[in-house]
């Protein structure tokens, strides 16, 4: 019979541990269920809280996301409510806690049985209404007001499996005729001409021609990066912080007679950018650097893409993880990277050359407040104007996560003057 | 008085290709433009200006390679007597706006000039200073940074300002 020991594992390492969702070892079932329940953890534990009247000691705190999982199972999995049910009291087998069966079998009833009144406790809970931290609640709402509740809403909804086609091999028209052949529905991009977004996701080996390098998995908006970047035949090109290697892969595609350097300070991330560049017949041009460093022997770059570390505040319809790892205590440090990064990067390009910052973030404070911070500081950074995307601002232009759509991302184009002569 | 400002011609401006004529007689008029091409070197920003480049066609030119624009030079008649070594600059140029490419000179020069006083001198000059005062005399010549550029790059740049310049206009 099937139990759920295995993702109260993986949940804990995340909600206790403080690590990054990590699903390699459960089966399709398993990383769905954890990763709904991760994306409506916030509703799901205070109902769980509702249904448990006295709080259970820390040492069954596996109890407790227990129970969280197999309300989630009850909500989401599309599965009879008695097989989620007997999963979950099955699971305290596993736990060796046998002794509360009952427990997690009455609570899960219980809720069944007044699911609707459990739910209506909580609907002045904005927690609990929107499935995000109440940090990032205010933040949401300081930063985009009426605009928050459609961000929510969008984080809350797991995004489109989107395809690169690469054009150095295929348009995307062509691409799209033989998924068709497959009975795999896309629709164009509208933000990337590389971009097809699939009507339902589904495992990479199922896509034609993945493994030779044809089509890679990249949201639309992140395709954006390397098209806005606009390389030029020949250029020397900086990709800084290039992990998992989607942004390097499509430089390359777009513009394959550039001199590009894929860097990032992650080895074993870079790891995965060598797998990319592999699969799409590359040569190997990465190198393990901290950027926020300077790098002298690097030389000078045409172009430099800083896609910066960041809250990932964008992305979270796909990594709900970072509702519960990321605390609004880690900006200021993100802040000092961010700007770190854009000074070194800036002191390696070229006069004339091209600096496009990007953050998979929606928060002021690691996108237009930083790109304002950078030019204050550097009265020979001018603004290359951006096409109209998104939603523009005083500095840059942001696109918010959208449903059926891209992620949210802040996009920030800047050249370098010098003196006139 | 603040000297009034001149406006600086954009190429390709057909003017910019003039080759200016020596200056006979240092008058108080050229000691006058000096001062008026040098607050418009201040104010563009820029580090060097030949009179070319305010579309005034007597040999002449005025830089400031300073960060506090506490060194203003004045060359009337410059001539490079001597030029040793080989340096790259990513050279801009004032009259060719928002665009900055490789270009190889002489790294040191022996410059013979007369000052605004109308005594002759000798400068001998390096890094940035040489870069700038050979460009300036290039202008003074008719001669552009970009004409040392492959024909499609200055294709290129030419045709991305005259855009530019017709949006302006």
């Amino acid at each position: 019979m099937r139990n759920f020991q295995k993702e109260v594992r993986t949940l804990s390492r995340v909600v206790h541990k403080g690590q990054a969702y990590d699903g390699n070892d459960l089966d399709p079932l398993g990383r769905f269920l954890v990763q709904t329940t991760l994306r409506h953890f916030f509703w799901l534990d205070l109902i769980a809280r509702q249904l448990i009247k006295k709080p259970l000691p820390n040492k069954h705190h596996d109890l407790h996301l227990l129970l969280i999982l197999g309300l989630g199972a009850v909500e989401h999995l599309n599965l009879p409510t008695h097989t989620c049910v007997n999963a979950a009291v099955e699971t305290t087998r596993g736990l060796r806690k046998t002794w509360a069966k009952g427990l997690i079998n009455g609570a899960l009833r219980n809720f069944l049985r007044s699911r609707e009144s459990l739910a209506k406790n909580l609907s002045d809970e904005p927690t609990a209404r929107t499935n995000h931290p109440l940090w990032m609640i205010e933040r949401m709402q300081r930063d985009w007001g009426a605009q928050a509740s459609a961000i929510f809403s969008a984080n809350n909804v797991p995004g489109p499996m989107t395809l690169r086609v690469n054009r150095q091999r295929l348009t995307r028209l062509d691409y799209q005729a033989q998924l068709m052949q497959l009975e795999i529905k896309s629709v164009p991009a509208v933000l990337s001409q590389d971009g097809l977004v699939l009507e339902q996701a589904l495992d990479v080996a199922a896509l034609p021609g993945f493994e030779d390098g044809i089509v890679s998995v990249q949201d639309s908006g992140a395709q954006l990066a390397a098209l806005l970047l606009d390389p030029q035949p020949g250029d020397r090109i900086l990709d800084a912080c290039s992990a998992p290697g989607g942004k390097t892969g499509h430089l390359l595609e777009i513009m394959p007679t550039i001199d590009l350097v894929s860097a990032d300070v992650d080895a074993h991330r870079l790891q995965r950018v060598q797998d990319n560049l592999a699969r799409l017949g590359q040569a190997d041009v990465t190198q393990c650097l901290d950027l926020t460093q300077r790098q002298a022997r690097l030389g000078q770059f045409d172009r430099i893409l800083l896609d910066a570390p960041c809250s990932a505040s964008g992305v979270i319809r796909r990594h709900p993880d970072i509702k519960l790892l990321r605390r609004d205590s880690d900006l200021p440090a993100l802040g000092k990277t961010q700007i770190a990064l854009l000074n070194q990067c800036w002191q390696m390009l070229r006069l004339g050359g091209t600096l496009l910052y990007v953050t998979c973030s929606v928060f002021s404070e690691e996108n237009v407040n930083i790109a304002q911070a950078f030019m204050a500081q550097h009265p020979e950074a001018d603004l290359i104007p951006l096409p109209k995307v998104g939603v523009p601002l005083a500095i840059g232009v942001q696109l918010l996560p959208t449903i059926g759509a891209h992620d949210g991302f802040y996009f920030a184009r800047f050249k370098k003057m010098g003196p006139g002569i | 008085m603040t000297p009034t400002l001149m406006t600086i011609l954009e190429f390709p401006d057909a003017r910019l290709r003039t080759k200016a004529a020596p200056i006979k007689n240092v008058s108080d008029a050229i000691a006058t433009l000096a001062d008026r091409m040098l607050a418009t070197m201040y104010e563009a920003p820029g580090i060097g200006l030949a009179a070319t480049q305010v579309n005034v066609h007597q040999r002449l030119l005025v830089c400031d390679v300073s960060e506090d624009k506490s060194a203003p030079l004045v060359l009337i008649n410059p001539k490079i007597v001597e030029g040793h070594g080989s340096t790259e600059t990513q050279e801009g140029c004032l009259s060719v706006p928002g665009f900055y490419e490789t270009v190889v000179r002489p790294e040191q020069i022996l410059v013979e000039a007369v000052n605004r006083a109308g005594e002759p001198f000798q400068l001998e000059a390096d890094g940035l200073l040489a870069v700038c005062i050979q460009h300036e005399i290039d202008h003074l010549d008719g001669k552009l940074f970009v004409d040392y550029l492959s024909p499609t790059k200055r294709q290129m740049i030419r045709k991305k300002l005259l855009k530019l310049q017709k949006l302006n206009a």
